[in-house]
């Protein structure tokens, strides 16, 4: 471990949801995700619901080389769903540290077999709120999951 | 509650440090604190049912953000800042230059840069607010400027100041520290660190610590070896938890029990030979002289495809001349390594670079040699 490494760095974790529109499974639904880490640029992948309005995405990561370090690892977040000619936001987080699973978890959790993964209800009805995630990262978007808290 | 020296809580603190980061893309303070125990004191960001605005202030290498206090803070102030995600050229300054901070103190010229390049933006903040405290926070470059910020608030009568870093590298010299020290007093200069976080490290000597004098906040974590990992911001956030103020951080950084063994081995005079168990120990106290020295001030870094040895051997030998406790120190580590080796000497006088390059030289041959001695130290630290 070197101080001029190369750092592996999660951009998104694993995460999956389903997509409905007055509480019917939207298929063909068009799910971006976009990460920017420290370097600036973005990093995507996408995915299509399928007849269930289901989508699932696995754990997107790369290594930076950051001869800035020690630095402080920050990946900000945007998750967006395309449908009908409308772009709703699903997902969006701008102070992630980079670790696998740590967008819902505290690192103490992670690897104990507690961890909460992504699992995500995208109602297109929905409004956007904020959601706390793991120690002061704000979710925003139309997706809920279970046990989330909404922040004021 | 507010604690009776009026500080705000190493947890408050710690969110507010890592909390900062989320301004970037966007300038929403408001939701970057949304979940944060601060944003209920402060007022961070506009918001229609308070009066108080709140401002960004921002530098190519440098950021913050400033909030005014209500409830029971009104009137006071909460500055947070941290470098640019994208980084800047501090950290490879180890070896620093040093220049004159707003007080005439001798401090980091980085550092000093980076704020003289926002300080006016942060006066003309500062001023219209009047506040009566101003508690400074950030997490590794971010706390170096809370340290540079509060000094420069309490030289111009712009309020009473309170610092809170995480993973602050060193700022100034001895006379800034003691200087910021005597001013503030030690009990409103509350600094956390881990114990393997790398960045509190640097710069080298003669870059040193506030309070000075006076307790910082020690905090154990995992391993022997410095590195990055320790320095994350929300790894912070989870060692303040479960402290209600800062009197229950402020701790020395304690002696571990490998230290004690390193030290015992350094000063004994027994037969040696290149045993695994004396191999382990060799590396220990090679890591362990490196840790000293750190702590004194002196950071071994190294970084692409170097030969260690030449620039282990270079380092051993500079260090050697700064200090008779420091030759005395890397005397006997040598001394040990060559009875390790079979050549028995009463004690080293003059420690150069080719002397220390020939003794490493002679111990990393004698090792490949002896094919099943692994060599954990070049790789696992380096």
């Amino acid at each position: 471990m070197g101080f001029f490494d190369a750092m592996k760095i999660n951009l998104f974790s694993e995460m999956k949801g389903v997509v409905t529109i007055n509480e019917k499974p939207v298929a063909g639904a068009i799910i971006k995700r976009t990460a920017i880490p420290n370097n600036d640029k973005e990093y995507t992948d996408s995915s299509t619901t399928d007849s269930e309005g289901r989508f699932h995405f696995n754990r997107m990561e790369t290594s930076l080389f950051l001869k800035l370090l020690p630095t402080s690892i920050v990946v900000a977040q945007k998750v967006v769903i395309n449908h009908g000619g409308q772009t709703y936001l699903a997902w969006e987080a701008g102070n992630t540290g980079g670790n696998d699973k740590g967008e819902l978890n505290e690192y103490d959790v992670i690897g104990s077999g507690k961890e909460i993964d992504i699992d995500l209800k995208c109602e297109l009805t929905n409004k956007e709120t904020n959601k706390a995630g793991a120690y002061t990262l704000v979710i925003s978007g139309i997706c809920n999951w279970d046990g989330q808290k909404v922040l004021e | 509650m507010p604690s009776s020296s009026r500080n705000l809580s190493p947890l408050e603190t710690a969110q507010a440090a890592d909390a900062v980061y989320d301004i970037r893309l966007k300038d929403d303070v408001t939701k970057a604190f949304g979940n944060t125990l601060i944003k209920d004191q402060f007022t961070l960001g506009d918001s229609s049912r308070f009066k108080g605005k709140s401002g960004i202030f921002r530098s190519e290498s440098g950021f913050g953000v400033i909030g005014q206090g209500t409830g029971s803070r009104q009137g006071e102030v909460v500055i947070v800042t941290r470098g640019t995600v994208t980084g800047a050229d501090w950290f490879n300054n180890a070896m620093a230059i040093s220049t004159m901070s707003s007080n005439n103190k001798a401090v980091h010229k980085g550092f000093n840069q980076i704020f003289n390049s926002f300080k006016n933006d942060l006066a003309i903040q500062l001023r219209a607010m009047n506040p009566s405290r101003v508690h400074c926070i950030g997490h590794s470059l971010g706390g170096a400027l809370a340290n540079l910020i509060a000094e420069w608030v309490d030289a111009k009568g712009l309020g009473s100041p309170h610092v809170y870093t995480f993973g602050s590298p060193r700022v100034g010299k001895d006379s800034f520290s003691e200087s910021l020290t005597y001013k503030l007093g030690a009990e409103r200069i509350n600094r956390a660190y881990h114990k393997t976080d790398i960045v509190p490290m640097v710069p080298v000597w003669p870059f040193i610590h506030s309070p000075q004098p006076g307790l910082s906040c020690f905090i154990n974590s995992p391993g022997d070896y410095p590195g990055a990992k320790y320095h994350d911001r929300k790894l912070y956030i989870s060692s303040a938890r479960g402290h209600n103020d800062w009197g229950t951080m402020r701790q020395r950084h304690p002696k571990t029990n490998m230290e004690k063994q390193v030290e015992n081995w350094l000063d004994s005079d027994s037969p040696l030979s290149l045993t695994g168990n004396t191999i382990s120990m060799i590396n220990s106290a090679i890591l362990y002289v490196i840790k000293k020295l750190a702590l004194a001030g002196l950071q071994f870094v190294i970084g692409g495809a170097v030969n260690v040895v030449d620039v282990l051997a270079n380092f051993l030998a500079k260090a050697a001349r700064v200090t008779k406790e420091v030759h005395s120190l890397i005397g006997r580590l040598m001394r040990r390594i060559l009875r390790a080796l079979g050549k028995v000497v009463t004690a080293v006088k003059d420690i150069t670079y080719s002397f220390v390059k020939w003794i490493l030289e002679s111990l990393a041959s004698a090792m490949f040699r002896t094919a099943k001695m692994a060599v954990g130290f070049t790789h696992r630290y380096l």
